[in-house]
């Protein structure tokens, strides 16, 4: 009997090979998203088997059920909800009794559960020999011993899949808490069946657990019930007795119950050595994260993994920007035959054309990210990163995990807001965005370069590094304000697997790779393109205005805001036009100041001398250091932390913060008598 | 031994395992609450410890262990402990029976079996309520209540319970890190923090902060 929709998800621990298989099985067939309303990773795809189709679903790594994080909610809401046809749960081997923990809570969830043994050379290797019929038995679900890598143990799996589906057998629950545990979980069960009439999709058996855990979302669920209360009346009652007996609370009876049957099913299937080996993994972090020379190491991986990602990507990014300009010409010419007006030629060409290409610019140095990002993650270096820079950032509020994000915002802040991603901890990951924009991408350069050239030629350097410097320091400040005050009371742990070593499959990092770009170029790419649009209407109307010139709605706009800037020391209205152009992306600045004086490159350091001076030109590139982030930053903020609210926020306080410090840095220096 | 002079010092023991002074002494007040006996009994048995040379006490105060009832109250404490582990681990007795079975058998274990069992069980150190199991040459009533940072590379222990409440409580229990659970030090980062940890076969980090309040028995 073939089904019409066969659904399975992959559940299991992060770094037990799940998302390897789900590449592996569905390849390309695969589409990344997030859940609705949540900032969790969805990811879905499908494949054939034997002429049917298969939709699976790489549920979120967790190592638990319960209801503090957004991957236990969304995993557990899914199985209860969707009814997979089948859950496999992927456990790795060498790793058995924390990733058995998790599979008694699918067991406990009522999902029909098949153990997929992952890394079994590795347990080899570390002289574990697992009896997986015994276990099987013992569990309650059948076990296959497979390699996601390759296609070892593939066809049993699969047939396996089918072969219980069709059977029609529900998994068994043989998980036994202790015979005190056990018996209240029964008593709580029997009154639930009792007092809940209506047909409710969870296992009596889970809420009673749950219940008596203490889990907020199913007390909230169970409240909504008719004899809710009294339900939790009783559930509270046996809670008590627990703690009085166990002398602990009763996540830690849980816990201890679930653990202790684990640990009883591994004694009895598992043959280890009395003394463990010691791994490759071991000799390996004994050099990376050694006293002396951990540090030194990690520094030098960050270093290349900046210049992979930037200078490698340049030559991608030269050609990109060739072609475009190619086109550009191309369709000038052709459109320039058609006798086309003016107005149309440069919609396609300056807005349309110039707007797709500032995003597609972006992509080689995305992609690269996104793959080294997955190489690190991948290759268990990541963990090892978090653990050494953690000290440091702690300090200033941070998690150890924050230093990439930081690091990458050297070159560009898009990557490097995105990368906040592999922070698991929303408050980390928010506060990490929120002083990621402090880092001096490298589109200020341009800007920087133009300045110092024409006011501080014998400087250039020491000027250059001041302001990355004041970038730094800030960036520090606000992230002690920031945790002493929007953040203050939420501090978040440092409690971190260190996987073991692993070489990352090409294909697995390759495919991480396009579906996060792809995101990029999809959302990321429609808001650049709708501002270049919109800034492009501004600069040529009304009609038959010179592109951006004074007279253009662009130009009176920025005549209306120059005063703003006046105490700042650049209060005219060029300078505001190029800002308000800087926030589609900091290297058009130093483009608008040569459109709006009209020179080319040579003459526009002159042309600046007219208009700034040597205080206030510092004080215009520390604007430019510190000011509203380029639309693809705020693009990628809103999209990492699903919230409007927050992009505005970034948006908004780092203008203030701009304003505060070059006033700061003019009103100071005119006082201090400079020019 | 008389069994009611065992039990009084067994519980005078469970006394001061509960001061965070060692020094200030144990009120008969509370000897009373706790075996659930009125305070002139609590007294005369008092008196009779005294001359028999296991307290000293004065009048309507507070009485002390002396060496001789200290050492005598350990080992009862001890025999007590490691046969609550054998009836819970070896005899699968339900939590709530274990403790007063205990009470039952602890007279009648003579020292060599209580030897034997101590050997069957591999020499315990926590007793199923997460109560530290004293030997022989234990100069205090319980060690330095060490903590998880407090081990030395390599230094294998067991955890006693994991720390104060939410998320990170939670994030640790998930984790492995339970009660009984046997811990070592890996390696420390380079700056000094977080530490590395081995439990349940595999590494975890964690910020010293955090390890802190993490109790453990050294094995």
């Amino acid at each position: 009997m073939t089904p019409t929709n066969f659904n399975i998800a992959l559940a299991g621990n992060t770094n037990c090979g799940k998302t390897t298989l789900f590449n592996n099985l569905t390849g390309m067939k695969q589409h990344v998203g997030n859940w609705p309303g949540k900032t969790v990773e969805k990811k879905e795809g499908f494949f054939y088997y034997n002429n049917l189709k298969i939709n699976i679903i790489d549920l979120p790594g967790t190592y638990s059920l319960t209801a503090y994080s957004m991957e236990e909610i969304v995993t557990r809401d899914y199985i209860v909800n969707e009814s997979p046809d089948i859950v496999i749960n992927i456990v790795d081997a060498s790793n058995l009794e924390r990733n058995l923990y998790l599979t008694v809570q699918l067991i406990e969830l009522g999902a029909n559960v098949i153990l997929a043994l992952n890394m079994n050379r590795l347990a080899n290797k570390k002289e574990m020999i697992i009896d997986s019929k015994k276990l099987s038995e013992l569990l309650g679900i059948p076990i296959v011993k497979i390699e996601a890598i390759d296609k070892t143990g593939r066809d049993e799996l699969l047939s396996l899949v089918m072969k219980v589906y069709s059977s029609k057998k529900k998994t068994q629950n043989k998980i036994h808490y202790g015979n005190e545990l056990n018996s209240h979980i029964e008593q709580l069960q029997r009154i639930i069946d009792s007092k809940i009439k209506n047909e409710t999709k969870y296992l009596s058996k889970w809420l009673a657990i749950k219940i008596i855990e203490e889990d907020e979302e199913i007390i909230n669920y169970v409240l909504k019930e008719q004899n809710g209360k009294t339900i939790l009346h009783d559930a509270s009652k046996i809670r008590k007795h627990l703690m009085e007996v166990y002398g602990d609370n009763v996540d830690a009876i849980f816990a201890d119950a679930r653990y202790g049957f684990v640990a009883g099913a591994v004694a009895e299937c598992v043959n280890r050595p009395k003394v463990d080996k010691v791994t490759t993994t071991d000799k390996i972090d004994r050099i990376v994260t050694n006293k002396f020379l951990g540090i030194p190491i990690f520094l030098l991986l960050m270093y290349l993994m900046f210049q992979i990602t930037f200078s490698a990507a340049n030559p991608l990014v030269g050609l990109i920007r060739y072609l475009f300009g190619l086109l550009s010409q191309q369709v000038t010419i052709i459109l320039s035959l058609l006798n086309s007006p003016d107005w149309l030629i440069s919609l396609f060409v300056d807005s349309i054309i110039g707007g797709v290409g500032s995003v597609i610019v972006f992509l080689p140095n995305i992609f690269l990210l996104f793959l080294m990002i997955s190489f690190l993650e991948d290759s268990g270096y990541l963990a090892r990163a978090a653990f050494i820079m953690d000290k440091l950032m702690h300090q200033i509020g941070l998690h150890g995990k924050s230093f990439i994000p930081l690091i990458l915002g050297f070159g560009c802040n898009v990557p490097a807001v995105m990368a906040t991603r592999t922070l698991d901890n929303k408050r980390d990951r928010l506060l990490t965005i929120l002083i990621t924009p402090f880092m001096s991408c490298s589109a200020r350069l341009p800007v920087y370069i133009l300045f110092v050239s024409a006011f501080f030629p014998s400087n250039q350097g020491l000027i250059v590094f001041s302001l990355y410097l004041l970038g730094v320091v800030l960036a520090i400040t606000a992230g002690l304000v920031f945790k002493t005050t929007v953040f203050r009371g939420t501090t978040s742990a440092f409690v971190m697997e260190l996987p073991p070593y692993r070489l990352p499959t090409i294909k697995g990092s390759l495919i991480h790779m396009w579906e996060r770009g792809k995101l990029f170029i999809i959302k990321a790419g429609t808001i650049i393109f709708l501002a270049v649009l919109v800034i492009w209407l501004l600069s040529n109307l009304p009609l038959g205005v010179l592109y951006a010139s004074e007279s253009s709605i662009i130009g009176i706009i920025g005549k209306f805001i120059a005063p703003i800037f006046a105490p700042l020391g650049f209060g005219v209205w060029q300078a505001a036009v190029a800002l308000i152009f800087g926030v589609v992306a900091k290297e058009v600045i130093v483009g608008t100041f040569g459109a709006l004086f009209n020179v080319g490159t040579q003459g526009l350091g002159v042309a600046l001398t007219a208009v700034f001076t040597p205080l206030s030109a510092y004080s215009f590139m520390v604007f430019t250091l510190l000011y509203t982030p380029c639309i693809p930053t705020l693009a990628s903020i809103k999209r990492e932390t699903a919230s409007v609210a927050w992009m505005f926020f970034v948006a908004a306080y780092l203008a203030v913060v701009a304003w505060i410090i070059s006033f700061i840095v003019y009103q100071g220096g005119l006082l201090l008598g400079f020019t | 031994m008389n069994e009611s002079i065992e039990n009084y010092l067994r519980i005078i023991y469970v006394l001061v395992e509960k001061q965070s002074d060692k020094s200030s002494g144990i009120k008969i007040t509370d000897i009373a609450k706790e075996m659930d006996v009125s305070k002139p009994s609590v007294s005369s048995m008092i008196k009779k410890l005294t001359d028999q040379k296991y307290l000293k006490s004065k009048p309507y105060s507070k009485v002390f262990l002396t060496s001789k009832g200290f050492n005598e109250a350990r080992k009862i404490t001890h025999n007590h402990r490691v046969i609550e582990v054998f009836l819970k681990d070896v005899l699968n007795y339900d939590m709530t029976k274990v403790h007063v079975e205990a009470h039952r058998l602890e007279h009648a274990f003579s020292d060599e079996s209580i030897k034997r069992l101590d050997d069957f069980l591999n020499n315990p150190n926590l007793s199923p309520f997460g109560r530290f199991i004293p030997h022989k040459n234990d100069d205090v009533v319980l060690p330095e209540k060490s903590t998880l940072d407090n081990l030395k590379m390599g230094e294998f222990a067991r955890i006693v319970s994991a720390p104060g409440k939410g998320i990170i409580r939670r994030r640790l229990l998930d984790m492995g890190v339970v009660r009984g659970a046997r811990v070592v030090i890996e390696r420390v980062a380079p700056l000094g923090d977080p530490i590395q940890i081995k439990v349940k076969g595999y590494s975890l980090s964690l910020r010293k902060e955090e390890a802190k309040k993490i109790d453990v028995v050294k094995e």
